[in-house]
């Protein structure tokens, strides 16, 4: 397996990085650096940082690189800030041998330099971290990264046979000894080769993550919609999810030009499309769950036509993946692979950057159901459209791109917000407008600047940063807005109560103390005195009503009263 | 907050009173905003606890609805 590939593109390029960059390895999926099972190495030792002291040199290579990634994390943490005290660990460590370097230098200039049995083979490897420890600066887990690196490069250019050997001598070890985790290294390092021979361009982090979160949107949105439409006169096979590929498998640019004829085949034309769910029955095993696209570039290399697409994909996939964020800001309805693409992986940002803020609200909605049924009307072609991807891919697109028309759509026409024009501009303003309570009394809402300023000195004070997303300002307001409903129907009903026709401060103070916001330790003079600011507590000192709130609350007891005004004097 | 304006009066009480159908009493409004300030609190500190549990960076407008009805039926008199 190891033989017949071409070494010197495939592994290096894993093995590449710059001397200054420190190997974060976020992800578990990466494909590991091809490192030798049993070498533990002189140079990893001395580790200031490690987080473990020992490391077991029977460790998986999985577990190594986590390790290290543990390491080259701790060491990101920590040696800022205490750098200087590192540094000067190091001198005191290593002035002697510096120094002995030097007077060498000095001493001997034509003497070769000796590599010791301990350190490291290879004389660039070991000049190279003498130049590194005289400069002293960077830290030993650079050193030691880069020591490996080189090493590994190294072995990787000039000798590949080197590795089989390496992998199966755990294995001679493991029938002998029987120690526990050693059939482990074996198996992961022949992974490791494999990933690393074949497909290391096509194994990228994202595409493990996205299956789960298009599963999830999928449910959510456009799927279950479509079901009943697509699957009822289909024989059996839930072909929901496999792609009419080699029918139609153009370029992505005339999909567009193909919509009415998918419609109309999709539609009417049963034999046709039982024709490519034939076809498509070896695919249907691979893409029925519709989660495992990983797979759908290595195995179906069999199949002629959809694998085209398959490999054309791909690549702009993960192209895209990079750059969707920045392009989301552009990109329109429909059109291109790349803007369906762009949308899809945009709309699970949690940046409000844009259309998706309906979809989020339609989570949580009372009107989903109402939405889905208007969803399935207007996204229907486009789906179609985007069938002639693969299926994830459509169930995507279905989302990104339906789901921006016919969630405003299906918005307005439920007249969800009463307001009327508030959610016409969608994502563009909030603005105070006009609502009509059930009383049949127009209100506006209060302004968004001032419910940001409160919102942002809260979510600083409770530990936030005091940032609010237009998104969240969104919510909030929807939230205060159901506020003042409710208060304004509980102070109605208590004014009722009391048979009269105004709400008074009693009211006020009974709602507040239902609230359990005031009791006897917080007075609500105290409260006030805490969160308003001196005018309107003057206000409140000021006038009549206050007196005879006081009166009131006396009866309650006296005791709260003598501590009310301690809190008041404080 | 000192230098300007705390809320509008004036909206408050046309808030209330579209709600309840009832007049309001005078600096009645300053109590309703002191609870509204109380409920802001409330809610801001909920979706702050909320985001962190949720992983998230700030405080997003999925945390905010998410404790939008526990912290409206805390404040229900």
């Amino acid at each position: 397996m190891a033989d017949n590939n071409p070494p010197q593109q495939l592994t290096r390029t894993p093995s590449k990085p710059s001397s200054s960059q420190i190997p974060v390895r976020t992800t578990p999926g990466v494909p590991t650096l091809p490192r030798p099972a049993y070498t533990p190495g002189p140079s990893r030792t001395p580790r200031l940082l490690s987080a473990h002291n020992t490391p077991n040199p029977n460790a998986t290579p999985h577990v190594r690189a986590a390790y290290r990634a543990i390491d080259s994390r701790r060491a990101a943490i920590l040696t800022p800030h205490h750098r200087a005290r590192r540094r000067s660990l190091r001198e005191a460590r290593e002035t002697p041998r510096n120094f002995l370097l030097q007077l060498g230098k000095v001493l001997a200039p034509k003497t070769e330099r000796i590599p010791s049995s301990s350190s490291s083979p290879g004389s660039a490897l070991s000049g190279q971290q003498q130049q590194q420890q005289e400069e002293g600066d960077t830290s030993e887990e650079l050193t030691f990264d880069i020591s490996t690196r080189s090493r590994y490069g190294d072995d990787d250019d000039e000798e590949l046979p080197k590795r089989p050997r390496l992998s199966l001598a755990p294995e001679g070890e493991d029938w002998d000894d029987d120690d526990d985790e050693l059939p482990q290294p074996h198996r992961s390092a022949g992974l490791e080769d494999l990933t690393e021979n074949f497909t290391v361009q096509s194994i990228e982090l994202p595409r493990r993550v996205d299956p789960e979160r298009d599963g999830r949107l999928r449910d959510s949105m456009g799927r279950l919609s479509d079901f009943p439409q697509q699957v009822q006169p289909s024989d059996g096979i839930d072909s929901g999810f496999f792609p009419p590929a080699p029918m139609d498998d153009d370029e992505f640019g005339n999909a567009e030009d193909r919509i009415p004829d998918e419609f109309s085949r999709l539609d009417s034309d049963e034999t046709r499309r039982r024709e490519t769910i034939g076809h498509e029955g070896n695919l249907g095993l691979l893409g029925a769950g519709g989660r495992d696209s990983d797979f759908h570039i290595e195995v179906p290399l069999g199949m002629d036509e959809s694998t085209t697409t398959f490999m054309i994909n791909s690549p702009t996939r993960q192209f895209e993946m990079g750059q969707a964020s920045e392009a989301a800001a552009t990109s329109g309805q429909g059109g291109g692979f790349a803007e369906l693409m762009d949308q899809r992986s945009d709309s699970y940002d949690d940046n409000d950057n844009g259309p998706m803020t309906f979809g989020d609200y339609d989570n949580n909605d009372d009107g989903m159901g109402m939405d889905l049924d208007n969803r399935e009307q207007e996204g229907s072609d486009e789906e179609m459209m985007t069938r002639n991807y693969t299926p994830i891919r459509a169930g995507r697109a279905s989302i990104s791109a339906s789901a921006l028309a016919s969630a405003a759509a299906a918005r307005e026409r439920l007249g969800f917000f009463r307001e009327e024009g508030g959610e016409r501009g969608g994502f563009s303003k909030i603005k105070a407008t006009k609502k009509i309570s059930k009383h049949g009394i127009e209100y506006t809402s209060l302004p968004p600047a001032m419910v940001k300023r409160l919102a942002q000195t809260f979510a600083k004070t409770s530990g936030a940063k005091g940032n609010i997303s237009p998104e969240a300002l969104k919510a909030i307001m929807q939230a205060s807005d159901w506020f003042f409903e409710q208060l304004g129907d509980d102070l109605s009903a208590y004014a009722k109560h009391a048979h009269r026709k105004t709400i008074d401060m009693s009211d006020m103070l009974t709602l507040m103390k239902r609230q359990r916001q005031t009791n006897a330790q917080t007075t609500p003079f105290a409260l006030a005195q805490r969160y308003l600011p001196r005018e309107l507590l003057q206000e409140l000192r000021m006038t009549p009503p206050v007196p005879t709130k006081k009166r009131r609350k006396a009866a309650t007891s006296s005791r709260l009263e003598a501590m009310g005004e301690d809190e008041e004097v404080t | 907050m000192p230098g300007q304006k705390a809320y509008p009066r004036a909206t408050v009480k046309k808030i209330v009173k579209a709600h309840a159908n009832c007049n309001v009493s005078k600096n009645v409004d300053v109590m309703i905003y002191l609870d509204y300030v109380l409920f802001m609190q409330t809610l801001m500190k909920e979706a702050t606890i909320e985001a962190k549990q949720g992983g998230e960076r700030g405080i997003t407008g999925r945390s905010v609805k998410k404790v939008t009805a526990d912290t409206l039926a805390k404040f229900k008199g």
